[in-house]
C-alpha cells in the first residue's frame, strides 16, 4: 500500500466534513478513523489533527493563536479575541496557556511567529543591552 | 872631460861593468821584486776598490731597504687603520642593530602587554556587565512578579495586541 502523507488525509477529512451536519460529521469522523486503523496510520494522528486544523482554518479564513499570559485573563479574553480578529480580518481560534515565568504581559504565536511582549523578554532585552 | 876624469879617478872600464851590473841587478829586482810587488799591490788596490765599491753598494742597499722598510710599515699602518676602522664600523653597526633589535622586542613586548592588559580589562568589565545585569535581571523579575499591577498589565497586552497585524 502506498504512503498517504498527513496533509492528504487532512485535506479528503475536509472535504467530507465541510457541509455536514453534527450528526454526519461524526459518523464521518468516526469511518476516517477507521480508515486510518485499516491503513495503519493511527501513529500518524497527530499530524493528521494538526494539518486538519492548519487546512480547516486556511479554507475557512481562521486563524489559530495561541496566547501565553502570566496569570489567568478571562475577562479579557473576549476583547483580546476581538482586537486580534480586526488586525488580522479573520475569524481567530484562541488557545490560552497561563505560565507564570512569564511575569507578565503577553505572547503570542500563530503560524511560525512569535510575537514576545512578555515582561520576562522585556527584562532579557535590557540585561542583554547592559551586556 | 879628461879633467873631471882625472879629479874624480873615473875608470870608464870599471864604470861600464858597474853600470851593466847595476842594470842586472835592476833587471833582477824588476823581475823578482817589483814586478810581484806592483801585482800584490795592483791587485790589493783593485780589492780596496771592490771593497769600497761593495760597501757603498751595501750602504745603498740599506737605504733602498731602510725606505722600503719604512714604506711597508707605513702600508701596514694604513692597512692596520682601514682595519681598525671598518672593524670600529661593523662593531658600531652591529652593535646598532642589537639596539634596534632590543628596542623592536620591548616595544613588541609593550604592545603585547598592553594588548593583553586591554583584553583582560575587556573581558574583566564584561563579566562585571554580566553578573550586574544578571542581578538586575533577577531583582527586576522579583520586584516585577510581586508589584504589577492589573492596570500595567493590561496595558502591556494591548500594546502588544495592537503591534501584531
Amino acid at each position: 500500500m502506498r504512503d498517504i502523507i498527513p496533509k492528504k488525509y487532512a485535506v479528503a477529512l475536509y472535504q467530507l466534513i465541510k457541509d455536514a451536519d453534527k450528526a454526519k460529521s461524526s459518523e464521518i469522523t468516526k469511518s476516517f478513523v477507521a480508515t486510518l486503523i485499516k491503513n495503519k496510520d493511527v501513529n500518524k494522528i497527530d499530524k493528521i489533527i494538526d494539518a486538519f486544523s492548519q487546512y480547516y482554518n486556511q479554507q475557512e479564513n481562521r486563524i489559530k493563536i495561541t496566547i501565553t499570559t502570566a496569570s489567568e485573563i478571562t475577562e479579557q479574553l473576549e476583547g483580546i479575541e476581538s482586537k486580534l480578529k480586526d488586525n488580522f480580518g479573520k475569524d481567530i481560534e484562541l488557545i490560552s496557556k497561563v505560565d507564570p515565568k512569564i511575569i507578565g504581559g503577553i505572547i503570542l504565536k500563530y503560524g511560525d511567529n512569535v510575537a514576545d511582549g512578555s515582561i520576562r523578554r522585556k527584562v532579557q532585552l535590557l540585561a542583554k543591552s547592559l551586556k | 872631460m879628461d879633467e873631471l876624469v882625472k879629479t874624480f879617478h873615473i875608470d870608464w872600464k870599471l864604470l861600464i861593468a858597474q853600470i851593466v851590473n847595476f842594470g842586472i841587478v835592476l833587471g833582477v829586482l824588476w823581475y823578482f821584486a817589483f814586478k810581484p810587488l806592483m801585482k800584490v799591490m795592483n791587485n790589493r788596490t783593485h780589492d780596496i776598490e771592490k771593497s769600497l765599491k761593495n760597501a757603498e753598494e751595501i750602504e745603498k742597499k740599506l737605504k733602498e731597504a731602510e725606505t722600503t722598510k719604512e714604506k711597508i710599515v707605513l702600508e701596514a699602518k694604513k692597512e692596520a687603520q682601514i682595519i681598525m676602522e671598518t672593524v670600529h664600523k661593523e662593531s658600531d653597526k652591529a652593535r646598532e642593530e642589537k639596539i634596534q633589535a632590543t628596542r623592536q622586542e620591548v616595544e613588541q613586548i609593550v604592545s603585547k602587554t598592553k594588548v593583553e592588559i586591554a583584553a583582560e580589562k575587556d573581558k574583566m568589565v564584561k563579566e562585571v556587565k554580566a553578573e550586574v545585569a544578571d542581578l538586575i535581571v533577577v531583582a527586576s523579575s522579583k520586584i516585577l512578579e510581586k508589584n504589577i499591577d492589573k492596570e500595567s498589565n493590561k496595558k502591556i497586552i494591548n500594546d502588544t495586541l495592537n503591534k501584531v497585524k
